[in-house]
Order: C-alpha cells, then sequence, then structure tokens
C-alpha cells in the first residue's frame, strides 16, 4: 500500500470518527421531522394560487436570513397533547405522569411526575427554562449557535448540546446536576467563576446556608444528600474563610485522581459506563471496544438491530461480534447484511472468516471465499479472499481444490504474499 | 408565530434502540414500497439504514465541517421528496448515494462561488471552529482537505469516494453518473494534481516522501 493511501485511510479515518462523535443521526432525525411538520400546512395550501405561493417563499428566505424566529415549543402531557407552549407559564407535571416540552430545535425536557417548571425565554438560539422545584431530564441539540439555559434558584446552567438531569428542592435549597453525555458550565453562588460539568459527573450544591457548598462526584455515585457547610468544615477546614464551603464525596474506586476547579475539589470522572451510553454500541465500536460493544448491542437487542440497521452498520455490528469471538451473532449481523445489500462484498469476506477463524469450519470458509471472487473479483478484499481460499482447501485436506485455488491465485495475484505458498501447492 | 411540534415517537433525539414488535423492512424493495405508500415509519427506519453511508460520503466529501448535518439534512430532504421517481428500488443504495454526492458537490461549489465573491484565498478564509482531533494528524487532514479544495469539483469528488470514502471504482462512477473510463481519467488527473499541491505542506510532504505509486520525491 502507498504512502498516499495510508495516508487517506487516516484522513477517512479522522473525519469518519469526527462525525460519529457529533452522533448526527438524532438531530437529523429531529430536524426532518421538524421540517415534515412545518410543510404539512404548505402542502395543504398549495393549490391557491401562485402568488401566495411566491409570498411563502419570499418570507421564508426572509425568515431564514433574518434568523429572527424564536424555538416554540409544545407540552405533552396526559391531557394536553401536543399543545403549544406559551412561556412564562407554570408547567407542573401531575402525581403519576411525566410531561414533556418538545421545542422545535429538537430539544426536549421532561418533568417527571410532580415536577415543576416554566420556559422563561426563548430566542431563535435557543431557550432558558426554570426548574421551580423537583429533577427535569434535559436533552439539548447542538447546534452552531446554540444558546440553551437551565434556571435552578440563584444557578444557571449553560447548555450546547448535551444530555442531562437537573434537580431543584425548593425546600432544602439544593441544586443538584447529573451529567449523562456532553458538557455543561454552571454558575451561581459557591460556584466561582462556573463550574464545567462533564459526561459521568453529578454536581450538588446546598445554597440554604449563608455560604453555599458544592461537590462533584460520579453520576453513578449513591445518591446522598447534598453537603452541609459542617460537613465541609469536616473535610476542608481551611477552605471555609473567604470561598465558599466545598466538599468532595467519593466512591472507593481504584487509581482516583483529584484537581481542581476553581475553588471545587473534583475528581475525575471514571471510565464510561454501558448504562451511560444508552446501550450505544457505536459508541464503544468507534474508540474499538469490541467487547463493550458486543455487550451494549446484546443489552438493546440484538435481533432488532439486525432487522433495522444498514448493511454498514450491519457489518460494524458483525465485526464487533467476530472480535468478540462470538460466531452466531456475528454470521446474523453478515446474513442480515447480505440481505439488505446485495452488492456489499465485506459480508461474503466476513463470513467466511467466521468460518476460517472462528468455527474452525475450512470446507464452509473455503466455499465462502470462492464464493466471494466469483461475485466480486476486482473487490477490494480479493487478494485477501484468494489466499484464504488457499488456505481453507489445504487444511480441509482438499487436494484438487488447492492446487486449483492455488493456481487462480497466481494468475490474479503471481507477487502477492502466498505465491510462493501457491506454487509449491501447484508443484505438489 | 409558534410551530407546534409533533415528533413522532421514533424520531425523537436519542431513539436509537427499537421497541420490540416495531415496523420492519427487510429489504429495501418493503421500504420503498412502504415510503411510495407515505409511510412515516419507513421514512425513521430509511434515516437510521442510510445515515452511516451519507455521513461517510459527505464527511469524505468535505472534511472536518461544523455544516455535515446540514448536507446530510439536505440529502434525505431530497430522498424524501424524490423517492416517488425512484422504480427500481434495487437501486435506492446508489440512488441515495448519488443524490449525496450531487448535494456535497453543491456545497463544495457554493462555497468556492463565495469565496471568488468575497476575493479571499481558500487559504484566507477563516475556518469554522469545530473540535476535532489534534496534533499532527489533524494537521494532516487539514492539509489534505486545503489541496482537495484547488482540485476542481468534478476531479476532488472523485478522488474522495474512491479514497477516503473507499467506494470502488464503479461505485464511483455509478455514484457521479459518468463512464468509468471518465472516473478513471478524472481520478488520475486528481492524483497528479494532488501529489503536485501536496509538496507545498510539510505534513503532507512528510507524509508522502517515502516514495511508492504516488510518493512526493524531494526536491
Amino acid at each position: 500500500m502507498s504512502e498516499l493511501e495510508n495516508l487517506m485511510r487516516d484522513v477517512a479515518r479522522t473525519v469518519q470518527t469526527d462525525a460519529r462523535r457529533r452522533q448526527l443521526l438524532p438531530e437529523i432525525q429531529a430536524r426532518l421531522a421538524a421540517l415534515d411538520d412545518k410543510r404539512r400546512p404548505a402542502r395543504a395550501v398549495w393549490g391557491w394560487s401562485m402568488a401566495g405561493a411566491m409570498a411563502c417563499c419570499a418570507a421564508g428566505i426572509a425568515f431564514y436570513v433574518m434568523q429572527v424566529q424564536p424555538v416554540s415549543f409544545a407540552v405533552d402531557g396526559v391531557s394536553s397533547a401536543g399543545t403549544t407552549g406559551a412561556v412564562g407559564q407554570k408547567l407542573a407535571a401531575p402525581e403519576a405522569s411525566a410531561l414533556s416540552l418538545r421545542f422545535s430545535d429538537g430539544s426536549q425536557v421532561t418533568l417527571p411526575p410532580r415536577a415543576q417548571a416554566h420556559v422563561d425565554d426563548v430566542d431563535n438560539k435557543g431557550a432558558t427554562v426554570a426548574v421551580d422545584d423537583g429533577t427535569v431530564e434535559v436533552s439539548v441539540v447542538h447546534r452552531a449557535k446554540t444558546r440553551w439555559q437551565v434556571r435552578a434558584g440563584r444557578y444557571q446552567i449553560h447548555v450546547t448540546g448535551t444530555r442531562f438531569a437537573a434537580g431543584w428542592d425548593a425546600r432544602e435549597q439544593t441544586l443538584t446536576v447529573t451529567m449523562r453525555e456532553g458538557s455543561v458550565i454552571v454558575t451561581g453562588p459557591g460556584l466561582k467563576q462556573g463550574t464545567p460539568l462533564t459526561s459521568g459527573q453529578r454536581l450538588r450544591v446546598n445554597a440554604a446556608a449563608s455560604e453555599p457548598s458544592a461537590a462533584i462526584d460520579d453520576a453513578d455515585a449513591p445518591e446522598l444528600a447534598a453537603p452541609t457547610p459542617a460537613a465541609a468544615d469536616a473535610v476542608e477546614p481551611a477552605a471555609v474563610e473567604a470561598e465558599p464551603a466545598v466538599v468532595v464525596t467519593e466512591t472507593p474506586t481504584p487509581a482516583r485522581e483529584e484537581r481542581r476547579v476553581g475553588s471545587i475539589r473534583t475528581r475525575r470522572a471514571a471510565p464510561i459506563k454501558l448504562a451511560q451510553l444508552d446501550d450505544d454500541w457505536r459508541a464503544f465500536e468507534a474508540r474499538h471496544q469490541f467487547k463493550e460493544a458486543f455487550a451494549a448491542a446484546l443489552n438493546a437487542g440484538w435481533d432488532n438491530y439486525c432487522a433495522r440497521l444498514g448493511a454498514e452498520d450491519l457489518i460494524k455490528l458483525g465485526n464487533v461480534a467476530r472480535y468478540s469471538r462470538d460466531a452466531g451473532h456475528a454470521e446474523s449481523a453478515y446474513q442480515a447484511a447480505r440481505r439488505r445489500s446485495s452488492t456489499a462484498d465485506q459480508p461474503v469476506f466476513f463470513l467466511g472468516r467466521v468460518a476460517f477463524d472462528l468455527r474452525k469450519d475450512y470446507v464452509a470458509a473455503g466455499n465462502w471465499f470462492d464464493s466471494y471472487l466469483k461475485r466480486f473479483p476486482h473487490g477490494p478484499l480479493a487478494q485477501e479472499a484468494a489466499g484464504l481460499l488457499l488456505d481453507s482447501r489445504l487444511k480441509a485436506g482438499d487436494n484438487v481444490g488447492a492446487r486449483d485455488a492455488a493456481g487462480s491465485y497466481l494468475r490474479a495475484f503471481p507477487h502477492g504474499p502466498l505465491a510462493s505458498k501457491a506454487r509449491a501447492t501447484v508443484g505438489q | 408565530m409558534s410551530v407546534a411540534m409533533a415528533l413522532p415517537r421514533e424520531m425523537r433525539p436519542g431513539a436509537h434502540s427499537v421497541p420490540a414488535g416495531a415496523v420492519v423492512y427487510n429489504d429495501d424493495a418493503e421500504l420503498v414500497a412502504a415510503l411510495h405508500r407515505g409511510d412515516r415509519a419507513a421514512r425513521t427506519v430509511l434515516v437510521q439504514r442510510y445515515e452511516p453511508l451519507v455521513e461517510r460520503l459527505v464527511a469524505g466529501a468535505l472534511g472536518i465541517d461544523s455544516e455535515i448535518s446540514d448536507v446530510i439534512q439536505d440529502v434525505f430532504v431530497g430522498v424524501f421528496e424524490g423517492i416517488r421517481s425512484l422504480k427500481d428500488a434495487s437501486a435506492l443504495r446508489s440512488w441515495i448515494a448519488t443524490l449525496a454526492v450531487f448535494t456535497a458537490r453543491g456545497k463544495i461549489r457554493r462555497r468556492r462561488r463565495w469565496r471568488w465573491i468575497r476575493f479571499l484565498a481558500p487559504e484566507e478564509v477563516p475556518e469554522v471552529p469545530v473540535t476535532g482531533p489534534q496534533g499532527e494528524t489533524h494537521e494532516a487532514v487539514r492539509a489534505t482537505y486545503r489541496v482537495l479544495d484547488t482540485l476542481p469539483d468534478d476531479e476532488r469528488m472523485a478522488f474522495s469516494l474512491r479514497f477516503i470514502s473507499e467506494m470502488q471504482l464503479t461505485e464511483v462512477a455509478a455514484a457521479c453518473r459518468v463512464s468509468l473510463a471518465t472516473v478513471k481519467r478524472r481520478l488520475a488527473r486528481a492524483e497528479r494534481r494532488f501529489v503536485d499541491a501536496a509538496k507545498d505542506h510539510p505534513a503532507l510532504r512528510e507524509r508522502l516522501q517515502n516514495g511508492g505509486r504516488w510518493g512526493v520525491e524531494e526536491s
């Protein structure tokens, strides 16, 4: 392989990893759905007149150019499915069911039973949601100029694109922010210069005291009461003079690493765990953590994935199973990929690899590689398939088949890495 | 004016996993038939199924770019608007690939026109701030797309599809709607231009000076 081909492989891996890291699929789905909803009424009036349509186009262009339209939101509840929400309107989830606020930029805020909140402000870049009481789940879709805030008491959570839970106990005056994905910055009393939080961390602030206290720990650590100034004194008495009191709560884990964020001592978030990624095997696969990816895909429903994913994802899913040495699941994913795309060459090749490497069924492996070479004689894996066909025939004890495979190999790849082996086989 | 959203549950952000009993389309023929009927669930499945392909092609053409999601969205809007004109369901994949290629090429052309209007050389255009990889690889990626910016659009697309999106020659030809011979000619020209221009970029020159078919000879 030439240096430029190597370089292009690196470029491909980098740009595709970047795109995948940004998790575009949910955003694109939400935007397509929003677009569809906006277009429906336009279709209904299409036949009225050309002039009307032109006016709509002009208005649309003006809208996009000026970008002044604020995001809007709908409220989904038991008795209010899809009603348009209003800024300032107090929203309280009922005793036994949740309330969802769905914003036109694809973001969503969910109020669990008994939680209270209201939308403080909206503009063309996002919204400000105020949590009055309880813990709300927030999922913000990232855009180039997203400006989202969640307010809880005197605290502000500045959001770009992320998922987290924000809790405000009005009676106890405590704030809890639990990060699921992405990062936020929290500002307010006791949080000097803003406190950044990243995936897997949880911030708890007790704002009731004259000197508010804050603590950051792992999001999956057991729930504890918000720290009190007294507890802070016990842990770090020197910190309680000019600065707000600070306390660190930790669960015992090996190799802890501490750092300081403003006046708050924090602990680096533990490695991301399965539950925090919503069983998204892709995230693990992108990091080459194949066993974790395999476990996540099994957990989320392997058969569903095989029924729904496209050929490229199915091949990745099959690879994840193959690297985890699970032949059955690998085969099911590759077979699904074959059904999805008859022109995809990789599933055929990898089915041969499963038979060869995992099942040690060299007859079946040979048949797969033979099938690959017949269907994709100039495919990108043809040389490897020809070599593995030769190996499969030899291991299966099929001397006649091995000589045929060796002859074919030498004709197609006279200078290939197995050329000498092929010559030896032909000469037998 | 406020717009009340009515997102179907399966299209809400983060809805990756599929509940048991969800609609399943075993092959593209079933999927296309459902799309022709206006089945909204089929649209969700199509986006889930083909987003990786579109993402690979668009990301390969544009590189690390803050507008990738916009371009991918445009591709799917084009797919949904034109799906009724697709008669052969087995051509769905290549048809989507063609739409992705033409949409990405349109984006590149528009940017080129804007540069011309502003009288700016490509290297003077302020970069859109995006978080991405750092270090040598990042430098090589940036340099690669700077060089690609200097190539004619058709050659650039052929080059990125073949070598970055790793399509086969026949797939590149189909996606670009040209003959195999035309693709080969474009690729040959693009390779020559790329190697020539790469000499001016240290991050690429170092990678390529080991020789080989496309190696840059040290001057």
